[in-house]
C-alpha cells in the first residue's frame, strides 16, 4: 500500500499545484518573498497592538510633555515650560532625591543578599533541596506587590507590630518606623530587601551552577579559602547574571510606587514622596498631566543614563 | 571518614546520615558546614515569615489579631475575617466577589490574546526571514528597559480617548502585545530543530499550520509558564487598573482590596480583615507556582543567561 499513498498524492497534488495561481492569478511568488510575506503576516497581529499601545504612547508623551492638555477643554502649546515647572517644584526635587536615595540602599543590598543565598543554596549537596530552597525563596515573590505592603502594614504597625514586639523582647524602644522623617525611607527599602530577591537568588544560582566545579577544584588545589575561591572565579564568571540583576532592580527600584501608596502616600511631610507616586499624585489628584509627563520622560533619561553606566562598569571588568 | 564513605556507595547508613547528606553543603569542615546550613535556614525564615503572619493572623478572632504579645501559632482557626470581607462588613458598597470575578475573566482573556499574539509572532521572529526582521525584534525587546512610568501618561490619555476606561477593554488591551512574552516565546521556537518543518513542508503543510500543527503542541511548557506568568502579572497588576478604574462595580481584587484597607478604622478588626484579602489574593498564584515550579524557574533564567 504505502506506493499507492505515494503515487496518489503526487498525482492529486501535482496539477492542483500548477493550476491554483493561474485560476486566481495572483503574482508568483518566489520562495524567498512567500517567506518574507508570511514572516510578515504572522506578526501582524503582535505588531498591530504594538503599535497602538507601546509606540504610539512614545509619541504622546513628547506631546503631553510640551502641551496643558484637558481632558475637555482647549489644548495649548507651553513649550517647556511644564519641564521648568517639573524643576522648580520642591515635591519634584524632592522626589528625584528619594527616588535615588531609595535605589542605592535597595540595589546594592539587596543583590548582595541574593548573591549570598544563592551561593548558599548552589552549596546544598541534593538537587531536591535545592530545589525546595529556591522555592521558598521565590514564593515571596509572586505575590502582589499589594499583599506584601498589606502584610508590612501590620508588621511596621507602631502598637501592634511584630517588629515593635521584637525590639521590646530586647529592651528597645518602639520605633515609629513609617511615622517618623528619618525611618520611613529606610524601612520601606528594608521591606523592599527582605521581600523582592526570589527572582536574583534564581538567576544567580542558575548561573553558579553553570560555573564548572573543575575551576573550584584547581582553587582548592591551590588552597583557595572561602572568600578567595569567590572573589577569584564566582564574581568574575557572574559579570553577566550580576549585570542582568542589577539593571532590573534599578528600574524597579526608580519606579517604586505600590508600597509607597499603601504605607505612606509620600509621608511624613514628602519624606517617602518617590518619583512614581509623584506622577500619579500629578495625573489624578492635580490633572496635571503635562508635568507628569514631563517628569516620566526625565525619569527614562535618568533610567537610561542609569542603564548605560551599569553596562559600561560591567564591560571594563569582563570581556563580552 | 564515614560520610564520605557513603557518600561513594551512595548508601546512608544512618537516619542522621541520610539527613546530613541531603542538607549539609559541601565541604570539608563540620562546623562551617552547619553554619551554612543555620544561615539558610534563617534568611529562609525571615523571607517566609511575612507570609506565614498573614496566614495564620487571618485565621485569628477579630478580636484575637492585635494583641501584645502576639501568638505565632494559630489556637483556634475562624473564618471569621474572611467572612467579614466577603460581606462587606465595615465598608459600603464593596463586591469582592464581582472584583474576584472582574480579576480572573479579564486575567483569562488577557492571557489567552497575550499567547495567541507572542506565539504566532514568536514563531515569525524565530523562523522565517524577512528584511529588518532582527532589528525590529530587539526594538520591541529593547521597550522592556523603558520605565512603565515615562508612558504611562499617554497610555492613560489615549485609553480615555478611545472611551476604554472603567471598561474590561482597559485591562484587557493595552498589554495584549507583551515584549517579555514575545522574547521567552521567540527563545522557544529557535531551538526546535529544523527538520521537522522541512518536513512537513514537503508534507503541504502551509504556515499557519507549521504554527498550528508544530510549534504549539511542542511547546506546551513553554506555554503554560508564558500562560501561569501572564497571568500572574495581570492578577497581580496594580497600578493601571487603579488609574483606569473608577467605578466599585468594575474593580479588580487589588484596587478593591486597597480601596477597603483606606476606608477601615481601628488596628484590631482592619488588620484582620486586611490580611485575609492579602492571601485572597495570593492563592492563585502560589497554587499557580507551586503546580509549575521547575518550568517557571526555567523561565526566569532565561531571561538573563540564554539571551
Amino acid at each position: 500500500m504505502p506506493p499507492d499513498i505515494m503515487t496518489d498524492s503526487v498525482d492529486k497534488i501535482g496539477p492542483g499545484w500548477r493550476q491554483r495561481p493561474k485560476s486566481i492569478s495572483w503574482p508568483r511568488l518566489t520562495n524567498a518573498q512567500s517567506e518574507t510575506l508570511w514572516g510578515f503576516l504572522l506578526i501582524a497581529p503582535f505588531m498591530v497592538f504594538f503599535a497602538i499601545f507601546f509606540l504610539l504612547p512614545y509619541g504622546m508623551v513628547i506631546w503631553l510633555s510640551i502641551v496643558d492638555w484637558h481632558p475637555r477643554g482647549v489644548t495649548e502649546y507651553v513649550g517647556l515650560q511644564n519641564y521648568a515647572d517639573v524643576i522648580e517644584m520642591p515635591s519634584a526635587q524632592k522626589s528625584m532625591i528619594n527616588s535615588f536615595y531609595y535605589t542605592f540602599m535597595v540595589v546594592p543590598i539587596s543583590t548582595a543578599l541574593s548573591l549570598l543565598t544563592a551561593i548558599l543554596i548552589v552549596s546544598l549537596r541534593s538537587s531536591s533541596t535545592r530545589g525546595f530552597f529556591q522555592a521558598a525563596f521565590y514564593l515571596p515573590g509572586v505575590i502582589s506587590g499589594l499583599a506584601v505592603a498589606i502584610i508590612w502594614r501590620f508588621v511596621f504597625d507602631f502598637h501592634v507590630g511584630v517588629l515593635n514586639y521584637f525590639l521590646s523582647l530586647v529592651r528597645l524602644e518602639p520605633v515609629n518606623w513609617l511615622g517618623n522623617i528619618y525611618s520611613a525611607l529606610p524601612s520601606l527599602a528594608g521591606m523592599a530587601i527582605l521581600s523582592s530577591n526570589g527572582v536574583a537568588i534564581i538567576i544567580f544560582c542558575a548561573a553558579l551552577l553553570s560555573i564548572p566545579s573543575s575551576l573550584y577544584d584547581a582553587a582548592a588545589v591551590d588552597g583557595a579559602a572561602f572568600w578567595r575561591k569567590h572573589w577569584s572565579i564566582t564574581l568574575p564568571l557572574l559579570t553577566p547574571a550580576m549585570l542582568y540583576v542589577i539593571v532590573v532592580s534599578t528600574l524597579g527600584a526608580l519606579q517604586v510606587f505600590v508600597p509607597i501608596y499603601v504605607l505612606t502616600r509620600g509621608g511624613p511631610v514628602h519624606s517617602t514622596i518617590t518619583v512614581g507616586y509623584y506622577i500619579y499624585n500629578q495625573l489624578i489628584f492635580y490633572a496635571n498631566s503635562g508635568t507628569a509627563a514631563a517628569a516620566g520622560l526625565l525619569l527614562l533619561v535618568a533610567t537610561v543614563g542609569f542603564t548605560v553606566f551599569q553596562f559600561r562598569r560591567f564591560s571594563q571588568v569582563v570581556e563580552f | 571518614m564515614a560520610t564520605k564513605t557513603s557518600l561513594r556507595n551512595n548508601q546512608p547508613s544512618s537516619l542522621f546520615e541520610t539527613l546530613q547528606l541531603r542538607l549539609l553543603p559541601e565541604g570539608s569542615a563540620s562546623a562551617s558546614r552547619y553554619l551554612a546550613l543555620l544561615m539558610i535556614l534563617v534568611l529562609a525564615g525571615i523571607s517566609l515569615f511575612p507570609l506565614y503572619w498573614a496566614l495564620i493572623t487571618s485565621f485569628k478572632h477579630p478580636s484575637e489579631v492585635a494583641t501584645i504579645p502576639p501568638s505565632f501559632v494559630l489556637t483556634r482557626p475562624v473564618l471569621k475575617n474572611y467572612i467579614d470581607l466577603m460581606t462587606g462588613s465595615g465598608v459600603a458598597n464593596s463586591p469582592v466577589l464581582k472584583w474576584f470575578w472582574n480579576s480572573v475573566f479579564t486575567g483569562a482573556a488577557f492571557t489567552l490574546g497575550v499567547v495567541l499574539l507572542a506565539s504566532l509572532a514568536g514563531y515569525s521572529f524565530a523562523r522565517k526571514r524577512f528584511p529588518g526582521r532582527d532589528k525590529l525584534f530587539w526594538l520591541i525587546i529593547s521597550t522592556m528597559l523603558v520605565p512603565a512610568w515615562s508612558t504611562i501618561i499617554a497610555s492613560y490619555v489615549l485609553t480615555l480617548k478611545l472611551g476604554m476606561h472603567d471598561t474590561y477593554w482597559a485591562l484587557i488591551l493595552p498589554g495584549l502585545a507583551s515584549p517579555f512574552a514575545l522574547f521567552l516565546f521567540r527563545q522557544f521556537a529557535v531551538t526546535l530543530p529544523d527538520e521537522l518543518f522541512q518536513a512537513a513542508r514537503i508534507d503541504g503543510a502551509h504556515e499557519l499550520q507549521l504554527w498550528w500543527l508544530i510549534t504549539l503542541p511542542l511547546s506546551r511548557p513553554v506555554l503554560a509558564t508564558l500562560a501561569i506568568f501572564t497571568f500572574t502579572y495581570h492578577w497581580n497588576d496594580f497600578l493601571w487598573p487603579l488609574l483606569v478604574l473608577n467605578k466599585p462595580q468594575i474593580y479588580t481584587m487589588p484596587v478593591g482590596v486597597s480601596i477597603i484597607m483606606f476606608q477601615l478604622k481601628g488596628t484590631g478588626p482592619a488588620y484582620g480583615i486586611g490580611m485575609s484579602a492579602a492571601i485572597l489574593m495570593s492563592v492563585l498564584p502560589i497554587v499557580a507556582f507551586l503546580l509549575m515550579q521547575r518550568q517557571m524557574i526555567q523561565g526566569i533564567t532565561i531571561g538573563s543567561l540564554k539571551g
